[in-house]
């Protein structure tokens, strides 16, 4: 398998690489237009240059002319053309009385007046000619070559350094495309990695610019959220495998049994049959609730609740069964007390609470419920003046079915703490155990921002 | 009553039929939401049973469509999901009361019962004044007294009296009473309501007098002076 080639083809499909194929055109048009510009400004420039000089030449020869008369200017420029080795200029001197000196200039340049070109052999010359008032002819010609190899190098330069520079962007284009790729290729394996259930992988900075690392970054957050989400789905899983499997295993036993029993005892185990199915659902109800909450499935309704009014209904609801079990149960509030959030599940935390703190003291326990608003938020307290929890075991206590006691037959199913925990996390808010000396006191603090 | 079934699950149907005819009802079960919706506009019932999911037309729509016909037959709508949001999105759609799976029976006879009720006098749940043998209820000066006795009440025992004696001689399940006087939607581990109930029992019987609310054990509560 040529992976070389597949490599190579994918480095050409790069949005790197398409960008520097497109910026090197764009470049090279661009350079392409300066260089006619360039071109045009020197020669003329330089032609400017070259016609000062003729002009120059002419004055020279005009004041000699007048000085000492034509021939003499002849005999000058003779004299001149033998020594000038360069041969940068060439004269025409034609006197009134039909003398030539000539060094080059054809007759052609007597068609000229004023300034002139005139193409020779090999190059273009710039004229510059003027017929004196006595009839003497005067002409200079300079050719133009010197300017022609300075066009053809300037060309050259433009050319190769154009190529170069097309060139270079294509490679430095391959080769961000292909460091960019490898880059990917990183990201790509962790994302192969986390679909291969490991979602505590992260994916790597990219490091292509703060856009890219934002980027990963974002996923990371994405990948964190679903960690929690499918994490809470697994441990409900794992929960119900496991806890579900006792009451169930009692429940068919009972039925077992009562398959062979005598119908009168058949009808009560039935009864109670039904009572263990409902233990069982409510079991189950609570751990989805939580799993819902947790997992964020469950969308908080988002009104303003006053947790005071909440509390007096809650408080209000309970009174009776509390008073039953010789307990005493007493709300105060203080502050303002309301959130935002959702109704039914605060409810049911302060439910939870209040059941946690009826069923796990003696009678007599006195419990209260306090809601107290101040600057910094909200805070919900339900403290008992019970056996309280030690300081060893409160860390647990939050955990799912986790139970203090599981030879008390009311204790539960060691589900009410965690939920309390998952509603308070999902409105922001922080719960904690704390010696209420004697007794325990749960506490949960809503912030500010969402009061 | 005349009662519509829409269900998909056959045997869930029918246990539902046979136990909505031993109590002496016609049903006519539907398994599908398309054929519901026809039977449901072809012939009058006076309560409709449409769980949520269903095939060719979800319980949401079948609802929706049965309302959009002008048919205003109390429909009670059955559901394996139980979040709030279900729920909410269920009585949203048209549907007058909402029942989790699994379920009692008695609990979905009850809500049947209540639904029919409603429907068939709107008028009673508004009345002020209710007589129910020497209990008389006078909600205008929420004054309750017995055999001309006055019965002093607290304001959470006033409200459960309340809506007792406004659906006298109905069941009223406990899970009724936690999610219509205490808003709970799901079920506490503490008998809050029988402890309510104890309290008012106490408060309305006489000793030796004939017990005028009564619990139906596995069932509910009702509030009647018959025997």
């Amino acid at each position: 398998m040529p992976i070389n080639s597949v490599w190579k083809n994918r480095i050409w499909k790069t949005g790197t690489f398409r960008l520097a194929v497109i910026f090197s055109l764009i470049f090279g048009i661009g350079s392409g237009v300066f260089l006619v510009i360039l071109n045009l400004t020197i020669v003329r420039l330089a032609e400017s240059e070259i016609q000062d000089a003729l002009r120059h030449q002419l004055a020279i020869m005009r004041a000699d002319v007048k000085l000492e008369g034509a021939a003499a200017l002849s005999n000058v420029l003779k004299e001149h053309s033998r020594t000038d080795s360069l041969g940068r200029y060439s004269y025409r001197v034609v006197t009134p009385a039909g003398v030539v000196f000539s060094n080059g200039l054809g007759v052609e340049a007597e068609d000229i007046d004023g300034a002139g070109r005139l193409k020779n052999r090999a190059t273009t010359l710039l004229i510059m000619t003027e017929r004196m008032p006595d009839g003497t002819f005067l002409a200079v010609g300079r050719d133009t070559m010197a300017l022609a190899q300075l066009r053809t190098g300037l060309n050259r330069v433009a050319l190769w350094g154009g190529i170069g520079l097309v060139v270079l962007s294509i490679g430095a284009g391959a080769v961000s495309g292909y460091l960019f790729l490898k880059r990917l290729d990183g990201v790509n394996d962790t994302i192969v990695r986390i679909m291969d259930s490991r979602l505590d992988m992260r994916i790597p900075a990219i490091g292509y610019g703060r856009e890219f690392d934002e980027l990963a970054g974002n996923l990371n957050l994405m990948l964190k959220r679903l960690e929690v989400a499918v994490t809470s789905l697994r441990q409900v899983s794992a929960d119900l495998a496991h806890d579900l499997r006792t009451p169930l295993t009692r429940l068919r036993l009972r039925l077992e049994t009562a398959e062979h029993s005598k119908p009168e005892v058949q009808q009560e185990e039935i009864r109670i049959a039904i009572e263990e199915i409902d233990e069982i659902l409510r079991l189950f109800g609570a751990l989805l609730r939580i799993t819902r909450v947790e997992s964020g499935e469950a969308r908080l309704s988002g009104e303003t609740v006053n947790l005071a009014d909440v509390a007096r209904e809650v408080i209000d609801a309970y009174l009776p069964s509390v008073e039953d079990d010789g307990h005493r149960l007493e709300l105060i509030a203080t502050g303002a007390c309301e959130v935002s959030g959702d109704k039914r599940l605060l409810r049911q935390v302060m439910s939870n609470l209040i059941e946690n703190a009826l069923t796990h003291t003696p009678d007599g326990t006195q419990i209260i419920v306090s809601v107290a608003g101040g600057a910094d938020g909200v805070e919900l307290t339900v403290a008992d003046d019970g056996p309280g929890i030690a300081d060893d075991f409160k860390p647990h206590v939050m955990k799912r079915f986790y139970r203090l006691d599981a030879s008390r037959s009311r204790v539960g199913y060691g589900l009410g703490l965690p939920l309390v925990a998952a509603v308070s996390e999902a409105h922001r808010a922080t719960v904690s155990l704390h010696d209420n000396a004697p007794g325990l006191r749960v506490s949960i603090h809503f912030p500010l921002g969402m009061t | 009553m005349k009662i519509l079934v829409v269900e998909d699950d056959v045997q869930t149907a029918n246990f539902i039929a046979r136990g909505l005819s031993q109590s002496g009802h016609t049903v006519d079960v539907s398994t599908d939401g398309e054929d519901g919706l026809i039977q449901a506009t072809r012939t009058a019932y006076d309560v409709m049973i449409i769980d949520r999911m269903l095939p060719k037309c979800s319980g949401l729509e079948l609802v929706q469509a049965v309302r959009s016909g002008h048919i205003n037959t109390p429909v009670l709508m059955l559901t394996a999901l139980s979040s709030v949001d279900d729920r909410v999105e269920g009585l949203e759609s048209g549907a007058d009361d909402y029942l989790a799976k699994p379920f009692a029976f008695t609990e979905l006879l009850a809500r049947v019962r209540a639904l029919h009720r409603r429907a068939a006098a709107p008028g009673e749940e508004l009345a002020n004044d209710i007589h129910i043998g020497d209990l008389h209820f006078d909600l205008y000066r929420r004054r309750v007294t017995r055999a001309g006795r006055r019965i002093d009440l607290t304001p959470q025992e006033f409200k459960l009296l309340e809506y007792l004696v406004r659906r006298r001689g109905e069941t009223i399940t406990r899970a009724m009473l936690l999610e219509n006087l205490w808003g709970y939607d799901f079920d506490p581990r503490t008998n809050i309501v029988e402890a309510h109930i104890s309290r008012l029992r106490a408060k309305l019987d006489v000793p030796g007098g004939r017990p005028l609310l009564r619990t139906l054990r596995g069932f509910g509560y009702v509030i009647d002076d018959a025997d």
